[in-house]
């Protein structure tokens, strides 16, 4: 039966050839995005695998012994809307470990810098940038610990005795080397739960609607091969023979289309590199394809294939004599809906119950909602093919409207799987762009020039709302108010006090006096006539929550200049006009005055890792939406 | 492609209708008709029902209100749809020449 299979396929003419050729030719399509979308999941994976060691202070592993022990504290910089990850570190022996892509540990006034970093401090004005860091260059970080090439990293070496005082300093016995080792890091490069959210989201949108490409290609001109292969069972083949016969040229046409798919991808693969799927390029060998992925699509495509050309010729094995003579199908009912609706009530119904708590539960609920509401779409689109065309058969009024109506009712389902990866492909991309966008959207709307030129170095973590006592400073030398005065660009600088017992709601940022509050309008201002204020949490602009601190009146204060000035500091706040020179000038000066007390950022800036995750989110969404467009031109009818 | 596949199945019908004296024009009426309406039909549909799981997601998972996505998502569905609708009209030419009267021969 296989050599008749195989005469059939390539001897039965242009037209069947033809036919083998342009399944191929889908398959191939079909086979190269999946190989690009699994390779480029692959890669987020490597990719964060090396930046994994940026969060060793997430669930720490304690030291072995004394000598093993390392203090680090990880911080975010920003430079020019770029962010730094900057790290201080301490070695407390000589068994200290070491991050990967350094060859040692930089001893105090020492670091090591990522190659991009390296190559801005050389280029940009030293008052800028060069001066934030105290030391000398020792070393670059090579590629094991750069999780893009674009990375933007310094470890800065210090002594120990000067790192243990500081609250945000931990000491760890290793350096994390892989996702596993961390799960749960919510900071820096996405990883942990958001990661797998986006993976998850990425490996749905990407593969489902590929799979059905697939498996559409392998059902090209359906109605004609059920023509060919009912005749072949009423001149007697058995049910059997017609099986081989089909998948013999399913299996051919697949297999070309693997080949063909993988040449695609090898051809493609060297642009795919540029492609920021995070929000930062990847390194050559991220794409990489693994094992299992080359099994995949080598058996796992044929196999689809042969068993959707198996599924084609169900009619013709039932009776052959209902195809030929063209007898009516039954049309699809109603209750083809019934998972569509099912998806959303299940969404529907966690909306109103309230989110699962465990992360677990919370993928569950992504993944089940989401496959019912593929699945509900694949069912439902015929009978909505259906109800469409049976009112344009109704209403018609010419006879165009009238036979093409007559003819989607005589197969809705031929006519709708023409457009089915389609319509997956419309709704995942609606489903993930709608969702990413609304989160952008939401975060990053209502900057204000002043707000965005306004710094604040708070002495505490970017988060923290209870402040150490330990990392507040007892008082800010007027020589640097002074100098940060006098950099150019800077309009008014003001002290943020701890005043003691606040009552605030817990969340007070601290007591300023109003005439300087006056100069820093991004954060707020005075009551009329009052001495001093104590402002609340302006910075608190993390996902969900957006705080107007620059049209806030707050509550007066009435304390003198000297009983405010013997308060201690927790923050200093400094305008500037809003250039990006004036603004890297004054964190460069907060950063040589208080190296390793927080981290400047701009008064409406994002949390560092909001921002990355806005970023890489819509770095996503650029992605989605370019790669929907390859598979609404791939799926298109 | 798969319409093009879709058309070379009922050259016979539709070469009867032209013998018959049915306008070509008409005949790209049916075609387009009949590619369109399940098209747009479905598209309309899964773009509501993404729009809508992802603003019921966002509200349970996040507590995000939910806005409609930018101008690039639009242009890049209508600009789809649209191409795929040149795609169907290209598809025009093809229908014209395979359904000669030579097709509708009855051996």
């Amino acid at each position: 039966m296989i050599p008749l299979g195989l005469r059939l396929t390539f001897g039965s003419g242009r037209e069947a050839l033809l036919r083998v050729l342009v399944t191929a030719a889908a398959v191939a399509l079909g086979v190269g995005l999946l190989l690009a979308a699994m390779a480029g999941i692959n890669g987020l994976h490597a990719q964060s695998d090396r930046g994994a060691w940026l969060n060793s202070a997430v669930q720490p592993t304690p030291p072995a012994s004394p000598a093993s022990g390392l203090w680090w504290e990880p911080s975010t910089d920003s430079f020019g809307g770029q962010l730094i990850d900057q790290i201080d570190v301490a070695a407390a022996g000589p068994d200290a470990p070491v991050p990967p892509g350094m060859s040692r540990l930089p001893g105090p006034d020492q670091y090591f810098a990522s190659p991009k970093l390296v190559s801005l401090l050389r280029s940009q004005p030293a008052d800028e940038l060069r001066d934030r860091y105290p030391g000398r260059l020792v070393g670059t970080i090579g590629s094991a610990g750069l999780p893009s090439p674009n990375s933007l990293i310094i470890v800065i070496g210090h002594s120990v005795g000067q790192l243990s005082k500081q609250p945000a300093a931990i000491e760890i016995g290793a350096i994390h080397r892989g996702l596993a080792n961390c799960y749960g890091c919510q900071s820096e490069i996405g990883s942990g739960p958001v990661l797998e959210f986006i993976l998850v989201g990425a490996a749905v949108a990407l593969v489902l609607p590929i799979l059905i490409l697939i498996a559409t290609a392998s059902r090209l001109s359906a109605v004609r091969r059920e023509e060919r292969f009912a005749s072949m069972r009423l001149i007697g083949a058995t049910p059997g023979q017609i099986s081989t016969i089909s998948a013999v040229e399913a299996v051919i046409a697949a297999l070309a289309g693997v080949v063909l798919g993988f040449g695609l991808f090898f051809a493609v693969r060297p642009l795919l590199y540029h492609v920021p799927i995070t929000g930062a390029p990847l390194t050559q060998g991220d794409l990489a394809l693994h094992a299992v992925d080359i099994l995949v699509a080598v058996v796992g495509v044929p196999i689809a294939a042969v068993v959707s050309a198996r599924l084609a010729l169900r009619r013709v094995q039932i009776s052959p004599l209902g195809v030929t003579r063209r007898v009516r199908r039954r049309p699809p009912g109603i209750a083809r809906i019934v998972p569509l609706l099912a998806g959303i009530a299940f969404l529907a119904y966690f909306d109103a119950a309230g989110k699962p708590g465990a992360i677990g539960s919370q993928l569950l609920e992504l993944l089940v909602g989401f496959a019912l509401l593929i699945v509900g779409l694949v069912l439902a689109g015929p009978w909505f093919t259906t109800a469409g065309s049976r009112i344009m058969a109704k209403r018609a009024s010419g006879a165009a409207t009238l036979i093409a109506g007559r003819h989607l009712l005589d197969n809705p389902k031929a006519a709708f799987r023409f457009v089915s990866g389609l319509v997956i492909a419309l709704f995942v991309a609606s489903a993930a762009i709608g969702a990413l966008s609304s989160v952008t959207q939401v975060t990053g709307e209502g900057s204000t020039n002043a707000s965005l030129g306004t710094l604040v170095d708070p002495f505490c973590t970017y988060s923290t709302t209870a402040c150490p006592t330990a990392s507040v400073v007892a008082s800010v030398p007027s020589s640097v108010l002074n100098e940060l005065r006098a950099t150019p660009g800077v309009r008014g600088v003001a002290v943020v006090h701890e005043a003691p017992n606040q009552t605030q709601e817990g969340r007070s940022f601290g007591v300023v006096a109003c005439n300087e509050l006056a100069k820093t309008p991004a954060i707020g201002r005075c009551a009329p006539r009052a001495s001093a204020a104590s402002v609340g949490y302006f910075l608190s602009k993390i996902l969900g929550h957006t705080a107007n601190a620059s049209t806030t009146t707050w509550p007066s204060w009435s304390l003198s200049a000297t009983q405010l000035a013997s308060f201690p500091v927790s923050a200093v706040v400094v305008a500037t006009n809003g250039s990006s020179g004036a603004v890297e000038r004054v964190r460069t000066e907060l950063e040589r005055a208080f190296p390793l007390q927080g981290t400047p950022v701009t008064v409406e800036a994002l949390g560092p890792s909001t921002a990355r995750l806005l970023t890489m989110i819509q770095a996503m969404t650029d992605v989605i939406i370019v790669a929907s467009l390859i598979m609404l031109r791939a799926v298109s009818p | 492609m798969n319409i093009a596949a879709g058309l070379t199945e009922r050259r016979r019908p539709f070469s009867l209708l032209r013998l018959t004296g049915v306008p070509r024009r008409l005949l790209h009426r049916v075609v387009a008709l009949e590619s369109a309406l399940p098209l747009l039909l479905v598209a309309t549909v899964s773009i509501v029902v993404g729009l809508l799981a992802a603003a019921l997601y966002l509200h349970s998972q996040v507590g995000l209100a939910f806005s409609l996505p930018g101008f690039s998502y639009w242009t890049t569905v209508i600009g789809g749809l649209a191409a795929s609708l040149a795609i169907i009209a290209a598809t025009f030419p093809i229908l014209d020449r395979i359904t000669g009267p030579e097709v509708a021969r009855n051996e």
